[in-house]
């Protein structure tokens, strides 16, 4: 079979049994996101909550993973939300070695099932899947158990594994590989409720391709023609002899002088690397710079990532500075994950220079949540903190003893060691600061008569909805359009299509003209200059999130996809939509379109939506779901909405931006799918479901 | 954006073959060229009449140049080009550097500092839009000291040729610079807000 291995991976840690399954049908579903969603589906009753026995965690890969693919190193995991409204169904990625370790191992989804009484972990290699006892690894950090099980399993064994705020049940909590790679989404939290420690995956299989020559091919056409650097950033973030623009924002950070000041044998400097020199890539992004400021050049041993990706936007760095924290002194991660927790101090204590005390905290901090297996929510549960510390709640919540042991001032003395007594009592069940770490909704339910309708409306918190979501990316990006992006999904959107657009480097006029060409006129205004909502938008914004639905069920990076943009100028600067099929084709040997495929991709989406009406219990999303918060519409007071300056919502519009958007997906003017749109899906089921649950 | 000031190259114009030494010496020149490129640089003609060796005296340079500057140059100088600054002309390959570089080089080679952010600001202000951060003159390849910048700031302030060029700074202490033939002052800021703080917030 080519793309697809054809075989499900179940494991149930009640019983400890495990089988193998056809996964052939859900081909229709792409795979990812879309597979493990209709899984999810088929399997997990409506009304079952995130820690019962009979919660699922389905991760499943695409066709693309294995395949040599740029940036086809992820993986999507699936399961009940623990942390916003309703507990409706969410997705999460990760990246490392996971997606070729679990194709290599011979299986397109992995299913677990059940619970266990105690810890366990499930031990992958190739078709040998046993459950083991995980007594010994209990409380160890995600550092200390991916040692431990290389050790044991063997090197090159692929370790994914929670860590205390996992096995404690913290709502944000997430999955660890290779000590830095997350799953979000609180997914760490339903494997500490089913004592499930970690996950090995060591295979010695491969991903067949139908058509290697055709990959190949492709691989050196997106990227010698079309791929930039993170995010698809396609123009330097300095001038440069090939570039005739540059950007302050763009991640193609690296030029001639700037270095991997710390890669051993010494600096490395990231020159120039034009466009049509793919094997110079890797130079490009100097993310430890773009997260940290010029402090970190000298700090930087190197750029890693994901398995497959020729980008790398982990920055490396080694810091002696934490040797006096008693933590290892050298980590990796990118963008927030750079930064997760630093900003709860008040100010820093430099110490060998100026600045290295704001660098110190930022990566100690990392180190610490990801050795905790806490996850930030995209800076919610930073947010969370601080607003509770900064408005002086936490007197008034923590009981007088645990208030008490808490040496607050060294938050504004700049000791660092604030954020472990912080993050360490977050992760600990029995503490009151843990009930900071439920996610918004849940906070908000729980203090609401302290905090009142404040919180969850808050700038301090930017959620792009009151279900307790995080914005990632919303109106600060192409305004409506952004902000639509979120709506089908009930956690942060986590849609780069159209940010990596808006952020790309290339000049507004090149921007609108290339996505005009196919969304039509004024489907992207001038940054920070929003125009009224048009039908334009609405089918730029389905775009986004239905390439982000194909990205994560094929599976591809989003952070990077779709190439909208290319680096070349002999190309206008325009990219290539196609490629994706064009990939699939030569994988599968299923010629299909790009229509094709976004239709496949959009299907999960529907079934998706079908599902989260069905837990809400009402085809209400409108005003149950897709509710922006009050800061949305209040920011810039002075600036009026529509002029030049603000990303405000205007609520009539916004309103109006969900019926074109519902319009565009088939819904009904209460944004649920109707029985036409979900017949077209080949999703008769489905609809006869939400009709019976008297939904349709 | 093409820049007026440069000039791409045709093959007319060859200046014939009957001197063999001058097919030489264009040759060599253009090697020159490149090599100087290839780092990056821009070759002034004051430094490219330091390497006039044997077999290519001043009034040879003179003429293969003109034949670059009048856009009709011989087969070597092909993939020549010249961008004019304000203090010389400089030369590049365009087969490996772009004009806005080559113009940026152009700047920076003519040491005017004011000239330079006002036409970099100007340029960035118009076309993308957005301001000009400080750290953008500050880096590579300008290099300019955050000193230097903030006097540069000042004396901008008082001269008529740059009364359009403004500072915005944003809520992290960093500043832009930004022309108000282009932007609003409210605009600017904004913008830099976003470029400074909000997008980094926001990965």
């Amino acid at each position: 079979m080519n793309g697809w291995t054809g075989k499900l991976l179940r494991v149930n840690l009640t019983t400890r049994e495990t089988g193998v399954e056809s996964s052939e049908k859900y081909f229709g579903y792409v795979g990812g996101k879309g597979m493990a969603t209709r899984i999810l589906y088929d399997e997990v009753p409506a009304g079952v909550k995130p820690y019962d026995p009979e919660s699922k965690v389905v991760m499943a890969v695409g066709p693309n993973s294995g395949s040599s693919a740029p940036c086809s190193g992820r993986t999507t995991l699936c399961f009940l939300s623990t942390f916003t409204k309703g507990n409706a169904v969410v997705d999460a990625h990760i990246g490392g070695d996971v997606a070729t370790q679990l194709k290599a191992c011979g299986y397109d989804a992995l299913i677990i099932e059940g619970a266990s009484d105690v810890p366990v972990y499930i031990n992958v290699k190739d078709d040998k899947v046993t459950v083991e006892d995980a007594a010994a690894l209990w409380g160890m950090t995600t550092t200390e158990t991916t040692a431990a099980l290389c050790d044991k399993e063997g090197t090159g064994t692929t370790v994914m594994s929670i860590g205390k705020a996992g096995e404690n049940m913290i709502n944000l909590s997430c999955v660890i590989t290779g000590v830095a790679h997350c799953a979000g989404g609180g997914v760490g939290a339903i494997f500490g409720s089913k004592k499930l420690k970690a996950i090995c995956l060591y295979g010695k299989g491969g991903t067949q391709v139908a058509d290697p020559k055709r990959v190949l091919a492709l691989n050196n056409y997106v990227m010698s023609d079309l791929m930039g650097s993170n995010n698809n950033h396609v123009v330097p973030n300095t001038p440069q002899s090939f570039s005739e623009y540059d950007s302050p924002r763009s991640r193609w950070t690296g030029h001639p002088g700037l270095t991997w000041g710390a890669a051993p044998g010494g600096p490395v400097d990231t020159g120039e690397s034009a466009p049509g020199q793919p094997t110079l890539m890797g130079y490009r992004c100097q993310k430890a710079v773009f997260d940290h400021g010029m402090i970190a050049e000298k700090y930087t041993t190197k750029m890693i990532g994901c398995t497959s990706c020729p980008v790398r936007c982990y920055g490396a760095v080694s810091l002696p500075q934490l040797k006096k924290f008693g933590r290892n002194t050298t980590h990796a991660n990118t963008c927030l994950g750079n930064n997760p927790y630093g900003g709860l101090m008040k100010a820093y204590t430099d110490f060998e220079e100026e600045g290295d005390g704001k660098l110190t905290a930022s990566v100690y901090s990392a180190i610490l949540a990801d050795d905790l297996g806490l996850w930030d929510n995209y800076g919610e549960l930073k947010a969370t903190l601080n607003y509770f510390m900064d408005n002086g709640y936490m007197e008034k919540i923590l009981k007088p003893e645990e208030y008490a042991e808490i040496d607050w001032s060294k938050r504004e003395s700049g000791d660092i060691t604030f954020i472990a007594d912080i993050l360490t009592r977050v992760c600990d069940k029995n503490h009151t600061l843990s009930t900071l770490a439920q996610g918004a909704y849940f906070v908000d339910k729980q203090y609401h008569d302290l905090i009142g309708d404040d919180y969850i409306n808050s700038a301090a918190l930017t959620l792009w909805s009151t279900i307790g979501a995080k914005r990632h990316h919303g109106n600060e990006c192409a305004a409506q359009v952004g902000m639509l992006t979120n709506v089908v999904y009930n956690r942060d959107g986590m849609c780069h299509t159209i940010v990596n657009i808006t952020g790309s480097g290339l000049p507004y006029h090149l921007q609108r003209n290339i996505v005009e060409e196919r969304f039509g006129k004024g489907c992207l205004d001038m940054p920070k200059n929003y125009t009224p909502m048009n039908e334009a938008k609405a089918r730029f914004a389905k775009f986004g999130v239905v390439r982000q639905a194909l990205h994560d069920s094929f599976t591809l990076c989003n952070w990077v996809w779709p190439m909208t943009f290319s680096p070349r100028k002999e190309r206008g600067y325009k990219g290539d939509l196609s490629v994706e099929s064009q990939y699939f084709s030569a994988i599968t040997g299923k010629e299909t379109s790009e229509e094709e495929l976004d239709f496949m991709a959009e299907r999960g989406i529907q079934l998706a939506r079908a599902m989260t009406v069905k837990t809400y219990g009402t085809r209400d999303m409108r005003h149950e779901h897709d509710v922006i918060p009050e800061y949305a519409y209040s920011t810039e007071p002075d600036v009026p909405v529509f002029t030049e300056g603000t990303v405000k919502m205007e609520k009539e519009d916004w309103q109006l931006a969900l019926s074109m958007f519902y319009k565009e997906f088939g819904w009904d003017e209460n944004g649920a799918p109707t029985r036409e749109t979900l017949e077209k899906f080949d999703l008769k089921d489905v609809a006869d479901d939400l009709e019976a649950s008297g939904l349709l | 954006m093409d820049n007026p000031n440069e000039e791409r190259l045709s093959e007319a114009g060859q200046p014939g073959a009957e001197q063999q030494a001058g097919r030489e010496a264009a040759a060599l020149l253009a090697k020159i060229i490149y090599d100087r490129t290839a780092q990056n640089l821009v070759a002034p003609l004051k430094w490219l009449r330091r390497q006039a060796g044997p077999g290519m005296d001043e009034a040879l340079l003179a003429r293969l140049l003109s034949g670059v500057d009048e856009g009709k140059p011989c087969e070597e100088l092909k993939d020549a080009a010249q961008v004019r600054g304000r203090k010389d002309v400089y030369y590049y390959s365009a087969s490996i550097m772009t004009a806005q570089f080559a113009r940026v080089q152009a700047l920076i080679e003519d040491k005017d500092m004011l000239a330079t952010i006002a036409e970099v600001t100007r340029r960035d202000c118009e076309l993308y839009p957005r301001p000009a951060p400080f750290s953008k003159f500050a880096g590579y390849p300008f290099r300019f000291s955050m000193d230097e910048l903030e006097g540069a700031a000042a004396r901008m302030q008082m001269s008529d040729a740059y009364a359009d060029i403004g500072v915005v700074s944003a809520s992290n202490g960093a500043k832009a610079f930004y022309s108000s033939k282009f932007l609003s002052k409210a605009y600017a800021r904004s913008l830099f807000e976003e470029i400074e703080v909000e997008s980094r917030e926001w990965q």
